[in-house]
């Protein structure tokens, strides 16, 4: 079996404890108005294109089999109805095209990953499937993280939580340690901004705790949507109410996803403001001093 | 010469060396640092609680900055070197004394001629532990007993210029009291009672003993110094519980020191790492140590943390902490495996004298008190040699034959033709490398200046009756160093992968597109840019690296120096690396003629792209232990990731993971590429920012264009 993945990055330090590194699978069936990896959402491969790279050489224009790229009055169209994402145009030399999104093995997968597996040693660190949204390739992930599970290496998922988990128990036996999105305490803005329904999201919080699976609540700060005494509180009810839950981070919005919007022709539907550090310190402290628990709370 | 005239000028070194002229070598240059103690001005700066401050480094500036108001000298003792001549200071003596114009060209010809080449530059590390523990009355008493040897009489002149220095600089600051008022006339009055009472004999004070490490310090010439945490750590423990100490006062005298480690461009400062006894050394002062460098954020000293299996982790908490800081600083080692190679490539060295080494300059090993190191001897440039291999032994910059014969690349039937080629050229230019440095070395085994205050500060000089220079120390090695030895390994795969296994490119079109630098050959050198690169953990590309400079370091650990000692491979490359690449062709990495090198064991440039536990593994596949005089290893850290707690752990942990799998040391800079560019574009407002260059800090802000260039080039390992 193959799955769809955007890329694998080392020495990530804040996706699970220690030195990990993280996989990245392709496909999100939510649509965070805020999301950074756009690029993620579709689970199909995707070609992107930096404008600003480009130089207009045509190079992509000769070997595209499907005649997408055209240039008029010096501006490089792609018609992205035509893209096979066939990749033929990524020997761009000014690596203005890329595709986003190849097929591996879990067999690949675990090649790349157990380079690092010294460091996931020394530092009680491990691997992290990420996305899109992994559970979206449930069948893939089961097989990569049982692959992981015959090296020894800890295991973390990073899910979003609109998938029904408890569908799917075997899986999550392979689980160490899940990071789990809490996106909005408001079922109706949560649905609005993300496509996410809460009651699967709650379902998923339950069940978690039920099996007693260690989870870390991640928790997005995105100015004007959530950054409400309202959903803060939200989140101090949730680890007051499940106790499988060892740490909260608080994720501050930034912008470094949001050239890729451009790069992929989609258009963003707004443009949030980035939480200034004291606003971020302002909630940390709040949760800190609500907090009726030993939970630890941070900001990453 | 006209002593007379050397006494109206100032020429006090002058004097001295003339006086002796004729006296059995060495004595001329006892003489000369005699004369020089008893009559060069003694400065104790306003600013400065730690006295006496060294008043001759750096004169010229020192004039230029307004600040230098001491006769400066001809004849000077140039830090590392010992006496030389400064043909900027005669010029400027030619305006103050027009009517000994022509006696100062006289003068400057005959010294430069007496003393041409017979001061090589090394970095030192003098004995402060037998200073501060025993005082140096006992190394005066074994020297006042000896007879009437040339070389004890040049001893007994030194030490009567010191007895009257130390005199001289307890004067100035009962002066100094006497004008003063308030607060710092009380301070003055206790440092200058402390220094009445330290250097001659056993320190009984903090105070007193960094009094005399300081003396040490400026009279071996602000070089480098050993564990201060070890030889004072005990006393300013005691002098804290005691209430002995104002811990006020002490960091106030540690920042003092840290300024003038900076304004003297002192170099290595150690702490931490275990004790004869086998304990680590870590204490009290360790960490006031490190919270000096947070304090005050200076490219010096450039402070060498020690830490092992033992290490407690609050200090290694705290050298993180200040590592977040941005000053690059501390710089971090592997205390165990120093300790273990050490004593295998020293089979005589004893575990007592292992745990003392110590770093000399950026970071050239040596042991503390007992070595006379040459460091750096010279540097191997590997990327130039690998041109050699390419075109016969003729350097196309050049245009001379410099190197063997060893066959045109285009003749090479195979890889392993041309693989056999430069490890002759690396064979040859070792011999010739280790024939040059042998004979300068040779040469001040009898000639030159002896370094006498090195003599004095050195264990075993004075035991086996021979100076510094000439042998005296327990241990002599000389540490060389490497430069680019990645544009070598990425240089070699791509030639193996782009010309010999996958014909992507023939023989004589490589050889025409290194001749032509590339113009005309772009596409060539897209091909070979876009082949795989040491860095980024490809086993195939990290061994061919590690295989040819295993063979590259053996061939130099081979040789000896006249003095006895090993020829010690290193890989230290500071500013220098830009230097380097000035004299190297066009390489078969795709690097155009006359760019930079890489960094110390670094990757080349902006190559590295699988982030920072890739490059570590790509390094620890090199066989980094054949190259202990230090394998210096840069890593960048973006400013923001080692801002957090959590940050600091994790990069503690990926530094842990370096030392136990066989990584020496590492040197971190801490870095965000916006903040170097907006510096870059207004330096004046980013005057602070510093960065790691090799084995040392520098002021970003002062290095130059292109090396600021590569600076933000090369990728922040996040």
């Amino acid at each position: 079996m193959t799955g769809m993945i955007t890329k694998i990055s080392r020495f990530c330090i804040q996706d699970g404890p220690g030195i990990r590194t993280t996989v990245f699978l392709k496909g999100c069936p939510l649509s965070c108005q805020w999301c950074h990896n756009p690029e993620t959402i579709n689970p199909s491969p995707e070609l992107l294109y930096d404008r600003e790279k480009c130089n207009l050489c045509r190079l992509c224009e000769g070997v595209c089999p499907t005649h997408c790229h055209s240039f008029e009055y010096g501006i490089h169209k792609i018609d992205l109805e035509k893209c096979s994402a066939c990749g033929k145009c990524t020997v761009c030399p000014q690596k203005a095209l890329s595709i986003s999104g190849v097929e591996m093995s879990s067999e690949e997968i675990v090649k790349e990953v157990i380079k690092d597996s010294s460091f996931y040693e020394t530092s009680d660190g491990g691997v992290t499937l990420s996305g899109g949204e992994p559970f979206f390739q449930a069948g893939f992930c089961r097989e990569v993280l049982k692959a992981l599970k015959v090296h020894g290496i800890h295991t973390c998922v990073e899910t979003s939580g609109c998938i029904d988990l408890s569908t799917m128990p075997e899986l999550i036996e392979l689980i160490d340690l899940v990071l789990l999105d809490y996106k909005h305490s408001n079922q109706h803005l949560l649905k609005e901004f993300t496509g996410e329904s809460q009651e699967i999201s709650n379902q998923n919080l339950g069940y978690l705790c039920k099996i007693n699976k260690q989870t870390i609540l991640r928790c997005p700060i995105i100015p004007g949507v959530n950054d409400t005494k309202e959903h803060f509180d939200g989140i101090l009810k949730v680890i007051q109410s499940y106790d499988n839950i060892i740490e909260v981070n608080l994720l501050p919005y930034h912008s470094l996803g949001e050239s890729k919007y451009d790069q992929l022709q989609m258009s963003k539907q707004r443009s949030f403001a980035i939480p200034t550090q004291k606003q971020v310190d302002g909630w940390l402290n709040y949760l800190e001093t609500s907090k009726r628990n030993a939970i630890k709370i941070c900001a990453i | 010469m006209n002593l007379e005239s050397l006494k109206e000028i100032g020429e006090w070194a002058a004097y001295g060396f003339y006086e002796g002229e004729n006296l059995p070598y060495p004595r001329k240059y006892g003489l000369a640092y005699r004369r020089l103690y008893e009559n060069m001005d003694v400065r104790i700066d306003d600013d400065v609680l730690l006295a006496p401050c060294e008043p001759y480094y750096k004169c010229l500036n020192r004039i230029e900055d307004g600040v230098w108001t001491a006769v400066n000298s001809i004849f000077n003792h140039n830090h590392g070197s010992g006496l030389l001549v400064s043909y900027e200071v005669a010029s400027k003596k030619k305006n103050e004394f027009p009517e000994y114009a022509n006696f100062i060209d006289e003068l400057c010809a005959d010294l430069s001629e007496k003393t041409s080449y017979r001061g090589q530059y090394i970095h030192s590390n003098p004995d402060i532990y037998s200073i501060v523990n025993e005082g140096f009355q006992s190394i005066k008493d074994a020297v006042e007993k000896e007879d009437e040897d040339p070389l004890f009489l040049t001893l007994k002149d030194y030490i009567a210029g010191i007895d009257v220095y130390f005199q001289r600089v307890k004067e100035k600051l009962a002066e100094k009291i006497a004008a003063t008022h308030g607060e710092r006339k009380a301070q003055l009055q206790f440092i200058h009672d402390e220094f009445s009472n330290c250097f001659y004999t056993p320190a009984t004070s903090f105070i007193q003993g960094l009094l005399s490490v300081n003396f040490v310090w400026m009279l071996d010439g602000c070089d480098s110094i050993g564990r201060i945490d070890y030889a004072l750590g005990d006393l300013f423990e005691s002098d804290i519980e005691s209430g002995k100490l104002d811990l006020h006062f002490a960091r106030k005298l540690l920042n003092d020191f840290y300024f003038l480690f900076e304004k003297m461009h002192g170099w290595n400062l150690q702490i931490g790492g275990y004790k004869p006894d086998g304990e680590d050394c870590c204490n009290l002062l360790t960490k006031e140590c490190l919270l000096a460098c947070g304090r005050n954020k200076r490219s010096k000293p450039n402070l060498a943390f020690r830490i092992n299996k033992t290490t407690k982790k609050e200090y290694i908490d705290l050298a993180m902490e200040t590592l977040a800081l941005g000053s690059g600083i501390p710089a971090l080692y592997n205390d165990d495996l120093y300790i273990q190679l050490l004593m295998e490539n020293f089979k005589k060295m004893p575990y007592e004298d292992a745990v003392m080494y110590g770093f000399g300059g950026c970071t050239e090993t040596m042991i503390t008190g007992m070595s006379c190191v040459d460091s750096l001897a010279g540097s191997i440039n590997l990327a130039h040699i690998l041109g050699l291999a390419m075109f016969d032994g003729f350097d196309i910059l050049k245009n001379e034959q410099t190197g063997l014969h060893t066959g045109k690349f285009e003749d090479f039937e195979t890889f392993e033709d041309f693989y056999s080629a430069l490890k002759k050229q690396i064979a040859s230019c070792t011999e010739g490398y280790v024939n040059w440095v042998n004979k300068g070395i040779e040469f001040r085994l009898t000639d030159g200046d002896p370094k006498i205050p090195r003599t004095l500060f050195t264990r075993d000089c004075i035991k086996n009756r021979k100076s510094f220079e000439g042998g005296g120390a327990r241990y002599n090695w000389a540490v060389s160093s490497y430069d680019g030895s990645s544009v070598l390994i990425d240089s070699l795969y791509a030639i193996k992968s782009a010309v010999f296994d996958n014909h992507l490119i023939t023989k004589n079109t490589l050889v025409e597109a290194l001749k032509c630098d590339f113009v005309g050959y772009e596409t060539e050198q897209e091909i070979l840019k876009s082949q795989a690169t040491f860095g980024n953990d490809i086993e195939s590309v990290d061994l061919l690296g590690a295989a040819i400079l295993e063979y590259t370091w053996q061939q130099l650990l081979n040789y000896k120096t006249p003095r006895g000692g090993k020829h010690v491979p290193s890989i230290i490359l500071f500013t220098t690396y830009e230097n380097s690449g000035a004299l190297v062709c066009a390489t078969a990495n795709g690097r155009n003629s006359g760019t930079y090198l890489n960094d110390s064991v670094g990757a080349c440039q902006g190559v590295d792209e699988n982030g920072p536990t890739a490059l570590i593994n790509s390094v620890l596949r090199l066989p980094n232990k054949l190259a202990f005089g230090t394998p210096v290893f840069n890593m960048r850290i973006q400013k923001s990731l080692l801002s957090t707690k959590n940050g600091q752990d994790k990069y503690w942990s990926l530094i842990e993971n370096f030392f136990i799998r066989g990584g020496l040391q590492i040197q971190i800079s801490v870095l965000d590429r916006e903040e170097l560019r907006a510096a870059q574009a207004e330096p004046e407002k980013h005057k602070d920012i510093i960065v790691r260059m090799g084995g040392y800090s520098e002021y970003f802000v002062n290095l130059s264009k292109g090396l600021q260039d590569s600076v933000i080039k090369r990728s922040e390992q996040i």
